[in-house]
């Protein structure tokens, strides 16, 4: 989502110049310990319904708007893309794998993944978030990771995704709540909602809404 | 009278955080959340490689810090700066230079992984090295400082008395460095224990193997924060049971 | 090469030491004690550094009973430890972290202590001690022990009295004199102290600025200084005569008391005149050592009156100014000089120089 907030900021700073905007990068389950404990955000982008709920539960913010979804994927580091080509491949005891942390809704929806088709996952390192899954399949520090279908895309040259049935039904939503309806949140929220984004998103890597 | 305000109120100050993170204890699930696996796992992993990092560091550190202590010049203080850059480094730089270097596809890991098939992130030895990595430049120092203030002359001496180089750090100057080592000893095993970037950065956070306590703290922070809690207990008791029991080494008794 | 007249030290030694150039040429007999004496800084601790191989020669040669240690030109050097030669400091420095059996064993190969030493240096009662349970006497008479015990070819002392109280240095100097007339054979012993030169020493190197100023025994340095430094470090009395048990018979008839006994044949004494007391009144006590004497000369250099006396006894004496002042010394007065007999310092010519 980074890249996507990335790219979609200037149009915001466009309609209001000089507009100062502070963006805190996090796990979503960390920017909502975070905000519960007191740190002032007017936005909030999380990832996850359960975190988005806990969130809600503190009653300080608006009801959320759905942005996206990302599905899971898997990936393969690319001297491995011949010999791993399907999930069972993985099983290989030699394998070291990659997932999110268990709080993270990337390492929630891998573990049940991984549950569903009798994978084991208990050797696979517990990374903070899907971004450092991701380099570790392109360094080759492990042979496969769990990552969203959008960091698959965008490393494409890099790492092998592996097609699987099922998979993609793995899913997580982006949404987005509001501190305050004032002009600049909403305006906000107007620019990452407006139709043209779907087309952004889908370059991006992810899914509709 | 100022300043011994002013000095309560930093204690004060460091003090705060113990107690609010003590005051938010669930001291009633206390004993089911440290019987949980992933506590009990955490705990005896973090107690085994910190123990295991401190024997390391002080192994490597030692003949380093007789080396400084015998040089002078630039290339000694060259030598000196490099060997505390772990200490200044964020842990999660030196954690990624261990991974640059010893990693599967690291300058020196690939080809110990051909050689001998050992791969050292995701395993103990993995923990052990990213935690002997960040505490050796606290052996060094210790260690060099107490070296430095050893009159030379007692090797002069031993020397003197037919022993050789080896011989007479051995049996003179490491034993009249004696609590120094035991100082540096516990520094490297404090700093081991609380490590947390060199460590996932380098070894992973692989629960039971080498998922540390830190580690799980971190992991806990956003699934189960009570099991954090719990875990971040353990950490400060034993941390503090360490200081209580060096102070006498640690700095001069009355 | 021949063997009995072979020096067991022969050694020229040149270092460079920061403004210091030490140029040292030297010869030690086998069983021969040299003092190394200077002003402070003229090199003598340099020297004994250079011949333990702990400072590089620049140039030079050091050769120990025949062996080669260094000789730069030939590029090799023996490392310290397998020099064979023993090293004696100020302070002792015994190993704190062992006790006093463990330091007299930590350089010698067998357990076993030679209990000869042992008894020599009344060492039995300490073994089993910590070292900071000894006192700086008892600790010097461990670190000498502990040299001597190693066997070492020879043995260079640094200073190895200052660290005592003068009542302990008489005592701790006579230990020494009979371990090394039983065990040693040769020392090169640095000192400020004229005493243990007197008493230790054949011979005295002067070093001043890093160059020989003069090698010779006591007496001569003391008859004929070739320096001023010499010159004002020794103006001792000493007087030849023969021996009788306790007393020194000078060739005159004057009878000079000492704290000795079974003392026999021709013996030199030594007496510093910062020990001649001078009395108007004859003194009481003792009868000994009291000579009726004339002032000849008063010279006074800084606070220090050097009083010549003649007479019965010919004798140098220094008191203070504050002293001069109150006698009312001036040439041609009468008075008392008195020594005490444990003042007095015997050396026997019968030893090698």
């Amino acid at each position: 989502m980074t890249e996507f907030v990335d790219i979609l900021l200037p149009e915001l700073t466009d309609r209001y110049p000089g507009l100062q905007v502070q963006i805190n990068i996090a796990g979503s389950g960390t920017l909502v310990n975070q905000i519960v404990e007191g740190a002032d955000a007017d936005v909030v982008l999380l990832a996850g319904a359960n975190h988005m709920a806990r969130l809600q539960a503190e009653n300080a913010f608006l009801p959320p708007v759905p942005i996206a979804r990302n599905s899971l994927t898997v990936v393969v580091s690319s001297n491995l893309a011949e010999s791993v080509t399907t999930i069972s491949d993985l099983r290989d005891a030699g394998l070291q794998g990659a997932v999110c942390v268990p709080g993270a809704p990337c390492g929630e929806l891998a573990v049940a993944f991984a549950r569903a088709v009798n994978l084991d996952l208990s050797n696979a390192t517990r990374e903070p978030n899907v971004k450092a899954v991701l380099s570790k399949v392109v360094r080759g520090e492990v042979d496969y990771g769990f990552v969203y279908r959008s960091d698959a895309l965008m490393a494409a040259n890099e790492v092998k995704a592996i097609e699987a049935e099922g998979l993609d039904s793995f899913t997580t939503s982006y949404s987005l709540a509001l501190k305050n309806s004032d002009e600049v949140s909403v305006s906000f929220l107007e620019v990452v909602t407006q139709s043209k984004v779907s087309r952004v998103l889908e370059e991006l890597g992810f899914l509709s809404r | 009278m100022r300043i011994r305000v002013v000095a309560l109120l930093v204690v004060a100050l460091v003090a705060a955080p113990v107690i609010s993170l003590l005051w938010r204890v669930p001291w009633s699930r206390m004993s089911s959340l440290l019987t949980e696996e992933v506590v009990t796992d955490a705990i005896s992993l973090s107690l085994i490689s910190s123990v295991l990092a401190a024997v390391v560091a002080l192994t490597l550190g030692v003949p380093v810090a007789l080396l400084l202590s015998r040089m002078e010049g630039v290339l000694a203080s060259i030598t000196r700066a490099l060997m505390m850059l772990p200490m200044v480094l964020p842990p999660v730089v030196g954690g990624a230079a261990l991974l640059f270097a010893f990693g599967r596809r690291g300058t020196l890991g690939a080809a110990l992984e051909e050689v001998s098939g050992l791969v050292l992130p995701y395993s103990l030895a993995g923990v052990v090295l990213a935690n002997a990595f960040v505490a050796l430049p606290f052996v060094v120092l210790t260690i060099e400082g107490s070296l430095r203030t050893l009159d030379p002359r007692f090797e002069l001496a031993a020397a003197s008395l037919g022993a050789n180089q080896f011989h007479t750090t051995v049996k003179v100057v490491l034993p009249m460095v004696r609590s120094s080592l035991i100082a540096a000893g516990f520094l490297a095993w404090a700093r081991a224990l609380g490590e947390f970037g060199a460590t996932i950065t380098f070894a992973g956070n692989v629960p039971g193997k080498t998922q540390t306590l830190p580690l799980a703290v971190f992991v806990a922070m956003e699934t189960d924060q009570e099991a954090a809690l719990v875990m971040s207990v353990v950490l400060i008791l034993v941390s503090l049971v360490v200081l209580l029991t060096m102070r006498d080494r640690w700095w001069p008794s009355r | 090469m021949n063997e009995i007249n072979r020096p067991l030290l022969d050694a020229h030694v040149v270092v460079e030491r920061g403004d210091l150039l030490l140029d040292v040429a030297l010869r030690v007999a086998p069983g021969e004690t040299i003092a190394l004496m200077g002003p402070n800084g003229a090199g003598k601790t340099s020297l004994l550094y250079s011949l333990f191989g702990w400072l590089p020669l620049r140039s030079g040669w050091i050769l120990l009973d025949g062996q080669t240690l260094d000789a730069p030109g030939e590029d090799r050097s023996v490392p310290p430890h397998l020099r064979n030669l023993g090293m004696v400091f100020d302070d002792g420095l015994l190993f704190p972290h062992m006790t006093v059996g463990q330091n007299l064993a930590f350089g010698s190969d067998t357990k076993l202590v030679d209990p000869d030493l042992v008894e020599l240096l009344e060492l039995a009662p300490l073994v089993a001690k910590q070292i900071h349970h000894l006192s700086a006497g008892q600790r010097q008479r461990v670190a000498l022990a502990r040299t001597l015990l190693a066997k070492p070819k020879m043995v260079l002392l640094d200073e190895p009295l200052s660290s005592l109280d003068p009542s302990a240095r008489g005592q701790a100097r006579d230990l020494i004199k009979s371990a090394f007339d039983s065990q040693l054979s040769g020392a090169l012993l640095v000192t400020h102290d004229p005493a243990d030169a007197f008493t230790l020493a054949d011979r005295v190197m002067v070093l001043e600025n890093g160059k020989v100023s003069q090698f010779d025994s006591l007496t001569a340095l003391s008859t004929q200084p070739s320096t001023p430094w010499i010159a004002s470090l020794i103006g001792w009395n000493f007087f030849t005569g023969s021996a009788r048990d306790s007393i020194v018979v000078l060739p005159d008839g004057i009878e000079i008391a000492t704290s000795h006994s079974g003392l026999s044949g021709e013996m030199t004494v030594a007496i510093n005149p910062g020990s001649v007391s001078l009395f108007l009144e004859s003194p009481g006590g003792s009868p000994r050592n009291n000579w009726r004497c004339e002032v000849s000369n008063v010279q006074f250099v800084g606070q220090v009156a050097r009083v010549t006396l003649s007479g019965v006894m010919q004798i140098h004496a220094d008191i203070t100014k504050a002293a001069a002042a109150e006698l009312g010394l001036h040439q041609g007065l009468e008075l008392w000089a008195s020594v005490k007999a444990t003042e007095v310092l015997v050396q026997g010519s019968s030893r090698p120089s």
